[in-house]
């Protein structure tokens, strides 16, 4: 009798079931967008140790223009109470390029961009950077700049204290590499790295890596006698005194990012533009024995007939081999394109991501339990918003 | 071999010798006799011929030999063997003519007979006609009696079709969302009247209850409003077509009145044949005359769901008799046990994310019928 009362209470129970909460499931893969029908877009994203995810760009709105943005989400990729949080100064516009997750974020965020010197259209940026507490909070913020154009373009904490920023400045209406200390109260330091090149004129700091005992940046480099860019590693401690490594090509060649792979192995991330005028990904291996780097070496070189691939991030999977993020353009329609690379620099599968509309890819991590986390801004017509998207270990949703 | 050969050809050569020599005796015999007639020594003619009215004469031979044994028998005044010898004569020879110098009692003694014959032969024609048509007779009966056996006519089922329209009332089991699901205001909502059609096939189970076993083609519309964001919704609108094996059992409340008033319940198997979505989203209250309307065209979504699904189903219905048949009303309300969309493939319209900001949620689908339909009253015979 019992029996029979239980299997028809779960009758009733199918019958009537409802809407339950959020299961496991919508943690594991998703697409979720951020921001407002203006012009939003993502530039950096980090996994925290509580799980959630920490996501950096530039929000703007009709109203106010644009603003430095940081989002803090749960592993689910829904924003948490209270962001986004924007950052500004004196109303003008900003924008963060990159974003310093302190403590997996327990020990807060720095926040580095730019910030426009005064309001109207495009007048010169200053270094623009914003300390926060673990709940967005600002903390300080400073603003470093001349006359002419400056920006942050990538950071990371430095070796001892502080951090270490990397960037472009324009001098004389030459862009040139920017790379800067800066102390925890936001100070920055006395010394500068200063790396002269009088060719210089589209020159710029790209991304930088701390590697526990020195820095490695990359850059992109104006060739002599304007004769396009190639790529730059900069390789250097404390004392900001660098030696340098060219990745010389025969085309016009940008840096993008660089990782550890093993040792003192690390791999350099860039484009290139070929000689069908198409850009095409590049990954250069090199070899570093303390501050000198011993060894380079072209690993590939990936293209695709009648489209362009422009790389932004990468990352070191835990199969060993990499993922690649960035933004394949097709006949005026781009997507964001999650290409990865076999343990042995083996070019493997390429997955695309987007639509009708623009779709662009801007940085990859790996959350801790496991798949890719996507970040990427997804634009139509006059809107567009950040787009972060989790996928399983092979780039599948 | 050569020896039993010419044993086989002497002992047929000796058999032919043999026969002529009878002919040949008889044939003297007969003249013999037919000078002892004229002769007047009738009293020899039956000795003469007699052995050779066995054998050893044929044809008119024969013919003349029996006339002249009768002659004599009439002559020497034996009636009984004339008479006797007469029977036998007319059965040899009964399309005999009497000649002219034929004797008169020879002619009268033929004729009797020959009527006689004549008679017989009539009779058992006669006999051989009733019989044929007795037996013709008894050949009709039999049929009549096969074609005249009373058979009771018995109702087992009926057979028809039914068509009408339906509406969709899918179930969402979990709330997905390119936003946050918690703050995504997205529903279901009713949607715009799909419809159906299909065989039906009820055989009766008694006299209040019949079972129904149908083939039905359906197609759904579902409508889902999204609101991921505060400054956008989207309506996206969803057809399925699928073929449905639905099994069902109807009970009957009034069975024995003309008009049937009947409660229906059961289950069904849908087939997913093919599925499509369309959709537009809207910015809301944004002041921005440079937003306008991102429509999706209809775009084919079947991999996005399960092929199968499972429901359960109930209704009431009223049936009207009409000459050999009946004209049903149903309503039916369809309940999905399992998950109309396929987990696996969420993400796959690109366009709906990307575009219209959609993203399935875990949804199952019900959806309540109207029909209408005929049904044709089947039969089988049966032998009392």
């Amino acid at each position: 009798m019992k029996y029979r009362i239980l299997i028809l209470a779960g009758l009733i129970g199918l019958l009537f079931s409802c809407e339950k909460e959020m299961s496991l499931e919508q943690s594991e893969k998703f697409i979720k967008f951020f921001g407002s029908y203006s012009l939003d877009r993502a530039s950096d994203v980090a996994v925290l140790d509580n799980g959630g995810f920490a996501i950096s760009g530039i929000a703007s709105s009709p109203d106010s223009g644009t603003r430095m943005t940081l989002m803090i989400t749960d592993s689910y990729g829904n924003p948490r109470s209270g962001f986004p949080k924007l950052y500004s100064q004196g109303g003008l516009n900003s924008g963060a390029n990159a974003m310093v997750v302190i403590r997996g974020g327990l020990g807060g965020y720095l926040l580095v961009g730019y910030i426009e010197q005064s309001a109207g259209i495009n007048p010169p940026r200053d270094l623009f950077i914003v300390r926060t507490s673990s709940d967005g909070q600002e903390i300080w913020k400073k603003r470093f700049g001349s006359s002419e154009d400056e920006s942050i373009l990538h950071a990371t904490e430095g070796i001892s204290s502080g951090f270490i920023l990397a960037g472009y400045q324009v001098k004389n209406g030459k862009k040139d590499i920017m790379i800067m200390g800066l102390r925890e109260e936001g100070d920055s330091l006395e010394l500068s790295l200063n790396y002269n090149n009088p060719f210089s004129d589209n020159a710029s700091a790209d991304y930088i890596l701390n590697t526990g005992d020195r820095y490695l940046c990359v850059c992109t480099y104006d060739k002599i006698n304007n004769a396009g860019t190639d790529i730059l590693v900069l390789n250097f401690d404390d004392e900001l005194s660098p030696n340098d490594e060219i990745l010389e090509g025969n085309f016009d060649e940008s840096a993008s990012c660089i990782l550890n792979d093993s040792g003192n192995k690390y791999l350099v991330l860039g484009n290139r533009i070929n000689v069908s005028g198409k850009s095409e990904i590049l990954v250069h291996l090199i070899e570093t024995n303390g501050l000198l780097v011993t060894n380079s070496l072209l690993l590939a070189a990936i293209s695709e007939r009648n489209s362009d691939l422009v790389a932004e991030r990468f990352v070191k999977t835990k199969e060993g081999g990499f993922g690649i993020v960035g933004t394949r353009s097709t006949e005026g329609n781009q997507d964001i394109f999650l290409q990865f690379l076999t343990e042995d620099y083996q070019v493997g599968d390429r997955v695309i991501f987007g639509s009708g509309g623009n779709q662009t890819g801007a940085d990859i991590d790996l959350p801790a339990g496991g798949g890719i986390l996507l970040l990427g801004t997804n634009s139509f017509e006059g809107n567009s918003m950040i787009s972060l998207i989790k996928t399983d270990d092979s780039g599948s949703l | 071999m050569r020896k039993w050969t010419l044993i086989g050809i002497s002992f047929f050569l000796l058999n032919q010798t043999l026969s002529a020599q009878d002919q040949v005796g008889c044939t003297q015999l007969l003249e013999d006799a037919r000078e002892a007639y004229q002769a007047g020594m009738v009293e020899l003619v039956p000795e003469l011929l007699n052995p050779c009215l066995e054998s050893g004469l044929a044809g008119e031979a024969l013919q003349e030999a029996y006339k002249l044994v009768i002659n004599a028998y009439l002559f020497d005044y034996l009636p009984d063997q004339a008479d006797n010898l007469m029977k036998d004569f007319v059965g040899k020879f009964p399309d005999y003519s009497t000649a002219p110098d034929d004797p008169g009692e020879f002619v009268l003694l033929f004729e009797k007979h020959h009527q006689e014959l004549v008679r017989q032969q009539i009779t058992a024609r006669q006999q051989e006609q009733q019989e044929r048509e007795r037996q013709a007779e008894i050949t009709r009966r039999q049929q009549v009696d096969r074609r005249e056996t009373p058979v009771e006519k018995k109702q087992f089922g009926t057979l028809g079709f039914a068509l009408g329209g339906n509406i969709a009332l899918p179930r969402l089991t979990e709330k997905y969302s390119i936003g946050d699901p918690a703050l995504d205001a997205g529903s279901f909502t009713v949607s715009g009247p799909g419809f159906h059609v299909g065989g039906i096939w009820n055989l009766n189970l008694g006299r209040s209850s019949e079972a129904t076993f149908e083939l039905r083609y359906t197609r759904l519309h579902l409508r889902y409003d999204g609101a991921p964001f505060s400054f956008v919704s989207y309506q996206y609108q969803e057809y399925q077509n699928f073929l449905g094996i639905p099994v069902s059992m109807a009970v009957m409340f009034n069975p024995r009145s003309r008009v049937n008033v009947y409660m229906r319940f059961g289950m069904e198997v849908d087939y997913l044949i093919s599925a499509a979505a369309s959709a537009t989203r809207s910015y809301t209250e944004t002041g921005s005359i440079y937003l306008r309307d991102v429509e999706l065209e209809k775009t084919k979504i079947t991999v996005t769901r399960k092929p199968m699904s499972l429901m359960g189903s109930g209704g009431l219905g009223i049936k009207f008799p009409f000459s050999g048949g009946k004209i049903f009303l149903e309503p039916r309300f369809h309940y999905g046990f399992l998950l109309s969309n396929n987990p696996e493939h969420r993400y796959d319209t690109q366009d709906l994310t990307w575009l219209i900001y959609h993203v399935d949620s875990d949804f199952r689908v019900n959806y309540l019928t109207l029909s209408f339909g005929m049904v044709w009253n089947l039969h089988k015979s049966q032998k009392l």
